[in-house]
């Protein structure tokens, strides 16, 4: 219980059950529950001849998709979102915040404060990233062997496919749910988010979504993997509209997301913060939003097409119908190919804004770091045709997107120019966040080579569709973001809950997850090349001992998990030790700032000078060295 | 291990705002940036949602997958045995984008209105938002009497989700003009808020009403170029 | 990046050039290694050689490995060198020196890796059209096809196995695949159903097989033997098991084989659909 603020929380405290009724989580829950049944009634009374079909069998996709539907609108009406709009329907004047004076329940409920959101998402995100992480071990246990011997088919593609979903729909938001909506407005000198209350709705649109994609097994889950192929799509069992609504919304809440990022970088920030004085990390938060402001609509809209081809039997991608399977792979991809751009980006910016803390040296090449970070934005929306190049579509703009792929690497290895720059004569110490920031360049520099070669048509024949991609995007993704995320957790879980981790089980968990990792995709770059297609839970014999080193190894990565976790729970609850206001020693504002931090994050609102990366010392010199003023 | 006494007490993470505390007001400009700019950004997540819609029918259209585009009376006959016309009904179409122009035209009179301070704005914004509804109805109206549905091939797949989600979308945006309007009938009853605060529903209409008024013309334009390519290419 | 400023008479030793002695350390690793790559990596890579697109493939992946190994080199033996040499002391407090950038460096980044890309890029066009497509499927009207008498064999996927009709002999459906050595095939992929995707991995082939289209690769085998096809485009429950043998034969053997299963497949040839380059299975709605 939360002892210190009681005393200053005026407030008498009701009963238990008095503070159980109104708008909270068990609200959300009972309503939630109330309104899928409603849903479900519904959907099985809808008459008409396109639905004779379902009503002989027990599946029904309208059914579901409404109850799902309802579902989602009675949480959050319990939650309390439907409040403020009824409220501004009635003409009530606009307010901004909502039970930001409540104790520690309103980190289960509705709470404008950006910090609250920013730990709800850490804690969310965190459970379905360890869901999705025990799919992927369950996968390699099926992976031991070349035939299948542990799950059957149907449930080995649903465990494929939940974990796709689950990673790429969740962690999109990994970086910045958490660490965008803590920071972000400290770092540019705000007391709030643009729209407090939309950026709370993001979460919780986020763990509803995350629920009903784990429904997905009790209703036979679902075997087109992440891509959602259509005409598969359509033709398969009520568990593909679980996948339908959680991409659905997660596309709603990305789009918010990004909106509100967006709008609080270019509107709230303090008075002589710059454009050019941003950090990097704003910078990349802000790179990150165009995408998703922009790409996740085009995902909302291709789901609903989806969906109505499951229900109402329109023609959008079945071609006995006029319409096309290539249409939904080039939709997909229009939206799919920003979307891994999105899970890239945030990566760039954590790991160049931690860079110079831990090198004692300012960002080398700061102009270029934005340039790269803006150019990959915007060059993401021209390559998306590079997932089709065997597909048959437009096969002659083939060299077009070669080129354009090609291209977008350019802005990419901006970024690593950056960090070799910032890494030049530092002082580099090598606390768990930097050597989770050098990972994340060793593995994105593999991850990003091997994507020369997937970019190269002639080339990509035999890899596209193999473990070869495979291993590309878990490069990327995983040992790109994941490892930037864990930086992100080691750096700012001081800052966030006045608490330090254990440094040796930190340690232990890096080193065993950076060497479990790529024990675990190296092989896998081979196992492609050799032939082994991606989503099979049968191989050729040949590749058998490769499969079982991945496979053992990935356990031993679960292993390095376990250790965070078993680190966090240590750390967090028992032993409790309290770090001290800025143990990286950073020029960054929120280190500034003492723990816990004010209510309103400032006495006064603070007035920026420079940017936060006034580190080392000047360099004058005789024969062509730079003074510190160089920028770039 | 940390001794008792330099162990944080378990919970303190961030400290709630105790209840009756000040909030520090902040100038009412900030909001009204950012409503300005979340206005533009709604306006091109929404142009990319139903550029979906326009590339699905301009591809659909251009393969003509086995003729059923647009399919002829005779192939719609093999199949359901049915006749129906693929054509949507013209008429009603004029309707709901005259009645789409006038609203957005009003609701932009509505917005000069505000913006010069004079109180008359609020007849121009009601009227659009009630023209803004009626062109909705006339959509519904035209849904029911047209004589095919969206089981009916790849344009009638298109046609009907699209629009469908179109009216979804304009009836997003007159809950939006809804809520000025009635902000500003309720503030008119009673006294003004505090000066220069969030809370002050004066304060907030003006930029609030602009960001909608822009946000509703860009829907409108959607809506016209939604109009051209369904009812008359 | 330059050094640090010689020491004054008498003072402490000059810091090296890191720039100088990182750059040879570089230029003498990439110096060793690419050839070696090229000549101990190169002839083993995937695909292999059993057909000329894979041969042309396994050149790409040569060329491509070439061209990445400095680039990996560079960033590795970077982040080794400066993790050794660019320390803070065990406990200190030290700042490094506060470059905040190079333009000369930047530019010649830029630059660089500018040509590099390109130049990957136009390899890769020269590469793809040159080789009709190099194994993969290049849709229903490729922009270039190869001169001469060409093969044309459709494959046909369907939820869960391939089936391959030979339109030039009668149209006969064959459920495994037999081709001549030496002759150039024209591969029409189709499906009846989902997305598959054809992938024949010796010969170095992959063609989505999307309902309604044709999706056409060109590919000539050289060496006699097996070749494994596996679906590479998730399809279903039984993707994984939606695999066989195809095979190799001389031309003379290929010519028997396919008498044979003429004979074999009448009655079935008989009862089947004439050959065209898409089908359209009826129910439209829902296949499998």
């Amino acid at each position: 219980m939360n002892t210190t603020t009681a005393a200053a929380n005026t407030q008498p405290t009701r009963p238990l059950w008095r503070r159980l009724i109104g708008f909270n989580l068990l609200t959300a829950v009972l309503l939630g529950v109330g309104g899928y049944y409603l849903g479900w009634f519904i959907g099985h009374q809808i008459k008409g001849t396109s639905f004779a079909y379902e009503k002989k069998s027990s599946e029904s996709d309208v059914a579901l998709l409404l109850a799902y539907f309802f579902g989602v609108i009675g949480f959050l009406i319990g939650l309390g979102f439907a409040n403020y709009p009824l409220s501004r329907l009635l003409g009530r004047p606009a307010s901004l915040r909502e039970k930001e004076s409540e104790g520690w329940s309103r980190y289960f409920g509705l709470c404008t404060d950006h910090k609250v959101v920013g730990m709800q998402y850490l804690i969310g995100i965190g459970l379905f990233f360890f869901i999705g992480g025990l799919n992927a071990m369950l996968i390699r246990v099926e992976l031991l062997h070349s035939t299948p011997t542990v799950v059957g088919p149907n449930q080995y593609l649903s465990l494929v496919g939940m974990h796709g979903t689950m990673m790429m729909g969740m962690m999109t938001s990994g970086v910045l749910g958490p660490f965008a909506n803590y920071f972000v407005p400290l770092m540019i000198g705000a007391r709030r988010m643009a729209f407090p209350r939309i950026e709370a709705l993001t979460f919780w649109l986020l763990m509803a979504a995350g629920f009903i994609l784990v429904s997905t097994i009790f209703f036979g889950g679902f075997p087109t993997g992440w891509t959602g192929y259509e005409p598969l799509n359509d033709q398969a069992v009520m568990g593909m509209d679980s996948y339908i609504m959680f991409f659905a919304l997660v596309g709603i809440s990305m789009t918010l997301l990004g909106l509100n990022m967006m709008a609080t970088i270019i509107t709230m920030r303090a008075p002589g913060l710059t454009w050019s004085r941003l950090p990097i990390f704003v910078w990349s938060v802000f790179a990150t939003s165009v995408l998703m402001v922009l790409a996740a609509p085009m995902l909302v809209a291709t789901l609903l097409m989806a969906a109505l081809d499951r229900t109402i039997n329109t023609s959008f991608f079945i071609s006995g119908g006029g319409g096309s399977s290539y249409l939904f792979e080039n939709l997909f991809w229009f939206f799919g190919h920003p979307e891994v751009y999105i899970l890239a980006l945030p990566g760039f910016g954590i790991v160049l804004e931690l860079l110079p803390v831990f090198t004692r040296k300012p960002l080398w090449g700061y102009r270029l770091a934005i340039s790269g970070m803006l150019g990959v934005s915007l060059l993401s929306f021209f390559v998306w045709q590079h997932h089709l190049f065997v597909s048959g579509i437009n096969a002659d703009l083939r060299p077009f997107y070669m080129l354009s792929t090609e291209i977008i690497s350019i802005p990419t290895g901006f970024i690593f120019l950056c960090v070799m720059g910032t890494l030049w004569k530092a002082r580099t110490s090598f606390t768990v966040p930097m050597l989770f920031c050098l990972a994340w360049t060793f593995n994105f520099l593999i991850g990003g080579l091997s994507g020369v070669f997937l970019s190269d048509a002639p080339s990509d024949t035999t890899t596209h569709g193999s473990f070869f991609s495979m291993a590309h995007f878990h490069y990327t993704i995983m040992g790109g973001l994941i490892f930037a995320f864990f930086a992100a957790i080691y750096y700012w879980i001081p800052k966030m809950t006045g608490v330090r981790f254990n440094e040796r089980l930190a340690k232990w968990h890096f080193w065993l997850m950076f060497l479990a990792f790529n024990s675990t995709f190296m092989p896998l770059f081979v196992v492609g090349m050799e032939g082994q297609p991606r989503r099979v839970s049968e191989y050729a014999p040949n590749l058998h001992g490769l499969n079982t080193w991945v496979s053992i190894s990935a356990f031993v990565l679960g292993v390095s998990m376990l250790i965070f976790l078993v680190n966090t729970v240590y750390s967090l609850v028992f032993v409790r030790a309290a770090a001290e206001q800025n143990p990286w020693r950073s020029k960054s504002i929120e280190w500034q700032i003492p723990h816990p931090v004010p209510v309103n994050n400032f006495e006064q609102i603070p007035v920026f000078d420079s940017d936060p990366y006034d580190y080392g010392v000047p360099v004058t010199a005789i024969g062509g060295a730079q003074p510190a003023s160089a920028g770039a | 291990m940390a001794s008792e006494s330099e162990k944080l007490p378990l919970g303190r993470l961030i400290p709630p705002v105790p209840a009756g505390a000040q909030i520090p007001p902040e100038p009412p400009d900030v909001g009204a940036r950012a409503l300005s700019v979340a206005a533009r950004l709604l306006a091109g997540a929404t142009v990319f949602f139903f550029l979906a819609f326009v590339f699905a029918y301009f591809y659909l259209r251009s393969i003509d997958q086995g003729h059923f585009w647009l399919p002829s009376a005779a192939l719609l006959k093999e199949q359901k045995g049915l006749h129906v016309n693929l054509k949507p009904n013209q008429a009603l179409g004029a309707v709901f984008v005259a009645c789409l122009a006038l609203s957005v035209l009003l609701t932009a009179l509505a917005g000069r209105g505000m913006k010069r301070r004079s109180r008359s704005w609020l007849a121009p914004a009601i009227g659009g938002l009630l023209l803004g509804i009626g062109a909705v109805a006339a959509q519904c109206v035209e849904f029911i009497v047209q004589k095919f549905g969206p089981t009916d091939g790849a344009f009638a797949s298109v046609f009907c989700s699209w629009l469908a989600f179109y009216l979804i979308a304009v009836m997003c945006t007159m809950y939006w003009l809804e809520t000025q309007v009635a902000t500003e009938l309720r503030a008119r009853r009673s006294p003004a808020g505090a000066q220069g605060d969030i809370k002050d529903p004066d304060r907030l209409i003006a930029p609030s009403l602009d960001a909608a008024v822009f946000y509703w013309s860009f829907l409108g334009m959607i809506g016209l170029a939604t109009y051209v390519i369904l009812y008359l290419l | 990046m330059s050094s640090e400023p010689a020491a004054a008479q008498g003072g402490p030793p000059a810091e090296p050039n890191h720039a100088r002695r990182f750059g040879t350390i570089w230029l003498l690793a990439s110096l060793i290694a690419t050839p070696l790559v090229v000549v101990l990596l190169g002839p083993i890579l995937p695909p292999g050689k059993a057909s000329e697109q894979a041969a042309g493939q396994v050149t790409d992946n040569t060329v491509l490995l070439a061209m990445a190994t400095p680039v990996l080199l560079l960033v590795l033996i970077y982040l080794a060198y400066s993790t050794i040499y660019f320390r803070q002391p065990k406990g200190g407090v030290l700042e490094g020196p506060a470059i905040r950038g190079d333009a000369r460096i930047q530019t010649t980044w830029i630059i660089v890796t500018t040509a590099l890309v390109l130049s990957l890029a136009v390899y890769g066009t020269v590469r793809l059209l040159g080789d009709n497509g190099g194994g993969s499927g290049s849709g229903p009207a490729p922009l270039t096809s190869p001169k001469g008498p060409k093969l044309p064999v459709q494959v046909i996927a369907q939820q869960w196995a391939f089936t391959y009709r030979y339109p030039t002999y009668g149209g006969v459906e064959t459920p495994h695949l037999v081709l001549p050595q030496g002759e150039m095939i024209e591969l029409h992929v189709t499906s009846l159903d989902v997305i598959h995707s054809f992938w024949a991995f010796q010969l170095g082939v992959k063609a989505d097989a999307n309902p309604q289209v044709d999706n056409i690769a060109f590919v000539k085998p050289t060496a006699l033997g097996s070749f494994e096809i596996r679906c590479a485009e998730l399809c279903g429950i039984w993707h994984g098991e939606m695999f066989d043998q195809g095979r190799v034969v001389t031309p003379a053997a290929f010519e028997t084989w396919i008498h044979q299963q003429q004979a074999t497949f009448a009655p079935a040839t008989a009862v089947l659909p004439p050959y065209s380059r898409t089908y359209e299975p009826s129910p439209t709605r829902r296949g499998g």
